[in-house]
């Protein structure tokens, strides 16, 4: 059979696989947008600066030179500034003015080949190489191109750039995202183990219902499925099962109650005639009487075998499939095995010989006293219509998800256009009679009913060379 | 059998009438009940040795009767006569403590046998050598011998046997022998029986020693080591 994967295994797996592409997906959208923010930021502050220095520009009052005026004024907050900023002012010929101490020997280009945008008349690009801290990444720059009026002097166009390294910013961004990835990890972990506990305790009422429903059988049809009161699809599920026990637990009781009544009926007047005859014949009857009597005994004899047996047909009719439901499990091979062993010394007493053929283990739900019936009734048949010498033989085999019971015997067969009728109610079987145990016309009847109320059918078949096969077949239910 | 009080319990006239009048050509001396609630308090009140009860009844239901004088600590041996067959109603009926179980139509044979049979075993000592003359039936070595000699017996002769030996001197049924030593009740059984009956026969008396399964004709077998 093929192995499934259980719905436990399924509804945490599925949850899980969801959280996890969830929690990727958040992780990977907030690592992105927090680095845009930073980066908007940096853009923001980079102008700033810049605004700064044009401030300090315009309004200080004239040094004894630029560069100098700048290094006091600029660099002193520059350096204090807890960022690593960089500053450079050059005129409109490229000529360098002034500048901060750690840019060292490198010279800030006009405008960087990776432009990354403009702001107003500002550029932003980074850096091609790593300038001013060797190992700390690209600058981000900021040139503007503007006329400043130094120290209130003749507007003169100037070129400031400001720039700030992005490796403390990237490191802080890389830092957050493999924290998140990390505290997302975990919350998958107990995200899994949860799910893992909550599937098993919502299913916990399909093992109940599972384990209770197996148990119940026609002995116990009283019970009833656990209800959790809770109201859900389980409980629902439970509720129409429970529903359906009470239907089928009225209509056993409604059968039970008929067949009580009818055996009642028809037995009480053949237990009175019965009971009259015997105590006539206990007294001294004229001998031609006594044997005339004698044979209205050997009839009520068989009035009551066949009512027997119409009242086991009719209880099997109105158990219809339910004795595969409801019933215990049967082993099949040791049935067939004890009844082999009962029904021996009969076959040999015939001169019959019954022999075993290949039997193997099967185990089926059903009635035992029914399959006991059915099978006996066949074992009985084909040990009756077997000539002396003859011989029966019995197997047990499987046949994809059914179960073949056969008897096989070597006596003068069924012509083709009784095949069907023999299976009919109170037919007479034109075989070879019976002797004084003669048949009620009602034994493969019972057989083919006993079948049915297992879900089966009866076969026969009838080889060229002679004999008959009856075949009883039934379902095997697959393993809860 | 003197001294024997038996209680029928039956419902149905005419039934009881022949029923009663049977039992008391037995020699049993016979109380008729016809309803469950006056079957209850005889069966409390009076000695009875045995009590056979219809399961259909009036006011109270055999099985009620039954189960109620069982709660009261009440033991005598009960016999149920029903016009049900199936075995799931055999074993009900068991369970709710009858000792004996008898399908409508029967013949009178078969209960009067029945019935010794019950009286008979509350004085069955039960010890584990069994003996009909110089047959012994050793049941802890399971284990049979004839005079001395040993026989060799399949478990289901041996088991037929003990239950002859248990009931010797009383006639025992055919259906009595399918239900207790086979377990079965199936219409053709009587033939299994007296095939068995047969090779018993054959083995235990092997021509030497004296009859001592005698069959009664229309009846059963009987055990028994004195000619009947």
């Amino acid at each position: 059979m093929r192995k499934r994967i259980s719905i436990r295994r399924r509804l945490t797996l599925v949850s899980w696989s969801l959280a996890l592409v969830t929690a990727v997906v958040l992780a990977l959208v907030f690592h992105l947008r927090t680095r845009a923010n930073l980066l908007a930021e940096v853009e923001r502050t980079l102008g700033t600066k810049c605004d700064e220095v044009i401030t300090v520009l315009e309004s200080r009052a004239p040094h004894p030179t630029l560069e100098e005026f700048l290094w006091v004024e600029i660099e002193t907050n520059y350096r204090s500034s807890p960022y690593a900023y960089v500053y450079q002012v050059s005129d409109a010929e490229g000529r360098v003015l002034a500048r901060s101490a750690n840019l060292g020997d490198a010279v800030l280009p006009v405008a960087g080949p990776r432009l990354e945008g403009t702001d107003g008349n500002a550029v932003l690009y980074r850096t091609e190489r790593e300038l001013a801290w060797p190992g700390r990444g690209h600058l981000r720059v900021r040139s503007e191109r503007l006329p400043v009026a130094i120290a209130g002097g003749a507007a003169a166009t100037l070129v400031i750039q400001t720039g700030l390294t992005l490796e403390p910013l990237e490191a802080a961004a890389r830092k957050t995202l493999i924290e998140t990835l990390l505290w997302a990890a975990s919350a998958l972990a107990a995200v899994f183990f949860l799910l893992w506990f909550v599937t098993a305790r919502s299913l916990r009422p399909v093992a109940a219902i599972t384990r209770k429903a197996s148990r119940i059988t026609s002995t116990n049809l009283r019970e009833r499925l656990p209800l959790a009161g809770s109201g859900d699809e389980l409980d629902q599920l439970a509720r129409v099962l429970n529903e359906m026990l009470d239907r089928l637990e009225g209509s056993l009781h409604r059968m039970e109650e008929f067949s009580s009544d009818a055996a009642h009926q028809l037995r009480t007047p053949l237990t009175r005639i019965r009971g009259e005859l015997d105590l006539i014949l206990r007294g001294h009857v004229p001998e031609a009487t006594r044997s005339q009597l004698e044979r209205v005994e050997e009839e009520i004899e068989r009035m009551s075998r066949l009512c027997g047996r119409l009242l086991l047909l009719a209880r099997v009719d109105s158990q219809s499939e339910a004795a595969a439901l409801l019933g215990d499990r049967v082993d099949l091979e040791d049935m067939v095995s004890e009844l082999l062993e009962q029904t021996t010394p009969l076959a040999r007493d015939r001169g019959v010989r019954l022999g075993r053929g290949p039997t193997s283990a099967i185990s089926i739900q059903g009635s035992r006293p029914l399959l006991v019936e059915a099978f006996l009734n066949l074992l009985d048949n084909a040990i009756r219509c077997t000539p002396e010498g003859g011989e029966v033989e019995v197997s047990l085999e499987r046949q994809d998800g059914h179960v073949r019971l056969a008897v096989r015997d070597t006596g003068p067969g069924v012509p083709t256009e009784e095949r069907e009728r023999i299976f009919h109610r109170l037919h007479r079987i034109p075989r070879p009679p019976a002797g004084p145990d003669e048949g009620t016309g009602l034994g493969l009847a019972i057989v083919r009913a006993i079948a049915q109320a297992h879900g089966g059918r009866v076969e026969l078949e009838c080889p060229p060379g002679g004999g008959s096969i009856f075949g009883l077949v039934l379902p095997i239910p697959p393993r809860p | 059998m003197k001294g024997v009080r038996l209680l029928l319990v039956e419902d149905d006239g005419r039934v009881s009438s022949f029923l009663r009048r049977a039992l008391v050509e037995e020699g049993f001396a016979v109380d008729l009940s016809r309803d469950g609630r006056d079957a209850f308090h005889l069966a409390l009140h009076e000695p009875y040795d045995v009590i056979v009860l219809d399961l259909m009844l009036p006011l109270l239901s055999g099985f009620e009767v039954l189960r109620e004088i069982r709660r009261q600590g009440c033991g005598v041996p009960v016999l149920i006569l029903s016009a049900k067959d199936g075995v799931e109603d055999r074993v009900r009926g068991l369970d709710a403590g009858a000792d004996d179980y008898l399908v409508k139509p029967f013949r009178l044979a078969e209960l009067t046998a029945r019935i010794r049979a019950l009286l008979r075993r509350r004085s069955d000592p039960g010890g584990p050598v069994l003996r009909a003359g110089d047959l012994e039936l050793d049941l802890r070595a399971w284990r049979a011998t004839r005079g001395g000699r040993r026989i060799d017996l399949t478990p289901k002769e041996m088991a037929l046997l003990e239950f002859l030996l248990r009931h010797q001197g009383t006639v025992v049924t055919r259906t009595m022998i399918a239900e207790h030593v086979w377990d079965q009740n199936f219409d053709s059984f009587s033939n299994v029986i007296d095939v068995y009956i047969r090779y018993l026969r054959a083995k235990i008396e092997d021509g030497s020693g004296t009859r001592l399964i005698h069959t009664v004709r229309g009846v059963g077998y009987l055990l028994s080591a004195e000619a009947p």
